[in-house]
């Protein structure tokens, strides 16, 4: 397999790959870093690779493992799903494919329509990272209300998203 | 707890993701997850509006909303504050239509591989120095790299390595610092408008002073050396005035008392302990076996230098603990003991990463020794350290506090393996 093939192939599954790290890590950079390391990996080991869907499962098993090691590093092991759990997760990620890259485009109107507050609280949560201890002292509200208002948030998201390609797909 | 229905499972995966699941409801959900692929599909989805909401985030930069370091009175008036400001920013950014952005600072010394993400979520790999800079994010990605950023009233701050912060000034200068180090230089700020310094576990409000502050994913250090700064601890709202040659610690613990002490004296001796974990340290951490102790692996990593073609270094770093009061100095009759091994001879690069006693980065110093057997102990005077990787160098000056040292091999992966890092100095036991 060519370099450049290898790279290209694990660059257009990166979203793919990140999210299977994200799940064990829980930490966008740490996942990220997952990726990089997964990336000099098989770089590394480009002879061994005969085509892409070998690599890509490869890159799926490889950046589970590293995280699962990163998780270990930091004491935090029996906070992780179970492998069966992580296996099942795996599965329906591979299912979902593609579709996943338009969910996330259908989602950006679906942000544009929540109120700001709805939208800050997201932001804070997912993008800066910040968790349910820290936000329920910053926002005044209960750690409880927190994740209540984050869990509403997705299954708002989510309804619209299915509205929204439901609408594209009737179009 | 039984999960009933999908709000419930909902917000439980919710949390899982935010890492705050108890043990027992990790194994709750992964019990759940084998067996029923809806709910899957339901972490799948929490995944991917996470992820979206991150691209959303950079594609539509805002400064952080947060009540952080924002009086406990005020902070009701937050939301209505927000929206106005949100109001304000709009009308802003409609009249700025088209403009190019705002310089707020510029990059005043840039050594190793420095990111900075702007407004819009522009994205430069290698900063230069005099780059003019508005609000963003600055990451030292190297084990070399450093940055100062010199504000328009000359204030100034610089983060070294491995550490990742989000700078703004609309008025009122505010760094969420996300991890690692910086020390500032602070010019008079205006009355009411203090500096904020936002770390994981604590607030700085600062209004002309001098200081150092390392942040860690559960504590902050704070070292002042010249004037007072206020540090709000985020776990309990509890605050202390930090004032000239003290330092404090604050944890995520409530238990602990929050209080400035003295600046302690440094001590000359250290060595690392690997058979604790790999806390504080880059590499593969391999536990002790088959008679070989605990030991870090060195792991690939590409390395982009300003103006240069990236390079694979195989590195492993070991950090001097920070969490305690006391720090590391170097005399000029200190020794740096370094324990190993590797697959193959090659030459092993050693920086060490120095800050000034007082806070604020000194510079890397760097040796080039070739270990002559596979299994090697190197003892090194502190004398043959250079600020540059040759003789010519500038020699390490007396005095400097040690803060990490970093072992690699630059292009070959020679299996290098670290088993301790130990630095002596002879007057003491």
């Amino acid at each position: 397999m060519t370099e450049e093939l290898l790279v290209k192939t694990l660059l257009d599954a990166r979203p793919r790959v990140v999210a299977g790290a994200f799940v064990v890590v829980r930490d966008a950079h740490a996942a990220e870093d997952v990726f990089q390391e997964v990336l000099l990996r098989a770089l590394r080991m480009r002879e061994s690779f005969s085509d892409e869907g070998g690599v890509l499962a490869w890159a799926r098993v490889s950046a589970r493992n590293l995280g699962i090691d990163h998780v270990r590093r930091a004491g935090r092991l029996g906070e992780i799903l179970s492998e069966l759990a992580l296996d099942a997760l795996d599965a329906r990620l591979e299912e979902i494919g593609d579709a996943q890259r338009r969910r996330v485009e259908a989602m950006r109107g679906c942000m544009e329509k929540l109120p700001e507050e709805s939208r800050t609280l997201l932001r804070m949560r997912y993008d800066e990272g910040r968790k349910g201890e820290e936000l329920a002292r910053l926002l005044r509200r209960s750690e409880a209300a927190i994740y209540k208002a984050l869990s509403r948030l997705h299954q708002a998201l989510r309804k619209c998203i299915d509205g929204r390609l439901a609408e594209e797909g009737a179009a | 707890m039984s999960m009933t229905d999908d709000a419930q499972l909902c917000e439980m995966l919710t949390r899982y993701v935010a890492s705050d699941c108890s043990t027992e409801e990790v194994q709750e959900l992964s019990s759940r997850l084998e067996r029923d692929a809806a709910a899957c599909e339901l972490l799948a989805e929490i995944l991917m509006q996470g992820a979206a909401v991150r691209e959303y985030a950079q594609a539509h930069p805002q400064p952080m909303v947060s009540a952080v370091g924002v009086p406990q009175r005020w902070q009701a008036w937050l939301w209505p504050l927000a929206a106005a400001a949100a109001v304000v920013l709009a009308a802003v950014n409609w009249m700025q239509n088209g403009r190019a952005e705002t310089s707020v600072m510029r990059a005043a010394e840039v050594s190793g591989s420095v990111r900075w993400t702007g407004q819009g979520g522009s994205v430069v790999d290698s900063l230069t120095k005099d780059t003019a800079l508005g609000g963003g994010t600055v990451e030292t990605v190297s084990d070399d790299a450093a940055v100062t950023l010199a504000f328009r009233d000359g204030s100034l701050i610089t983060l070294m390595a491995h550490s990742a912060a989000t700078i703004s000034d609309d008025g009122q200068k505010q760094v969420h610092l996300r991890e690692g180090n910086l020390s500032a230089d602070v010019k008079p700020q205006r009355s009411g408008r203090p500096m904020l310094i936002h770390t994981t576990t604590a607030v700085l409000e600062v209004l002309g002073t001098r200081f150092d502050v390392e942040s860690g994913a559960a504590t902050t250090r704070l070292n002042v050396d010249e004037g007072t700064v206020r540090m709000t601890r985020l776990v309990d709202g509890s605050t202390v005035d930090v004032p000239a040659e003290h330092q404090v610690v604050a944890s995520l613990s409530r238990a602990e008392k929050l209080g400035a002490v003295q600046r302690l004296t440094p001590t000359l001796n250290w060595r690392s302990d690997l058979s604790q974990g790999a806390k504080g340290t880059d590499g593969e951490w391999l536990p002790a076996e088959a008679g070989l102790p605990a030991r870090l692996k060195a792991l690939p990593k590409l390395v982009t230098p300003a103006k240069r073609e990236p390079v694979t270094l195989h590195h492993v770093s070991v950090e001097v603990p920070w969490e305690f009061l006391q720090t590391l100095q170097l005399k000029p009759d200190s020794r740096l003991r370094l324990r190993g091994r590797m697959t193959s001879i090659a030459p092993v690069e050693i920086m060490l990463n120095t800050k000034l006693l007082r806070g604020g980065f000194a510079g890397n110093y760097f040796v080039r020794p070739t270990p002559a057997t596979l299994n090697w102990e190197l003892d090194l005077p502190i004398t043959e350290f250079r600020k540059w990787r040759s003789d010519a160098g500038e020699a390490l000056p007396d005095g400097l506090q040690l803060r990490r040292v970093v072992i690699y091999t630059v292009g070959t992966d020679a299996g290098l393996e670290i088993e301790q890092v130990e630095v002596l100095h002879p007057a003491s036991p």
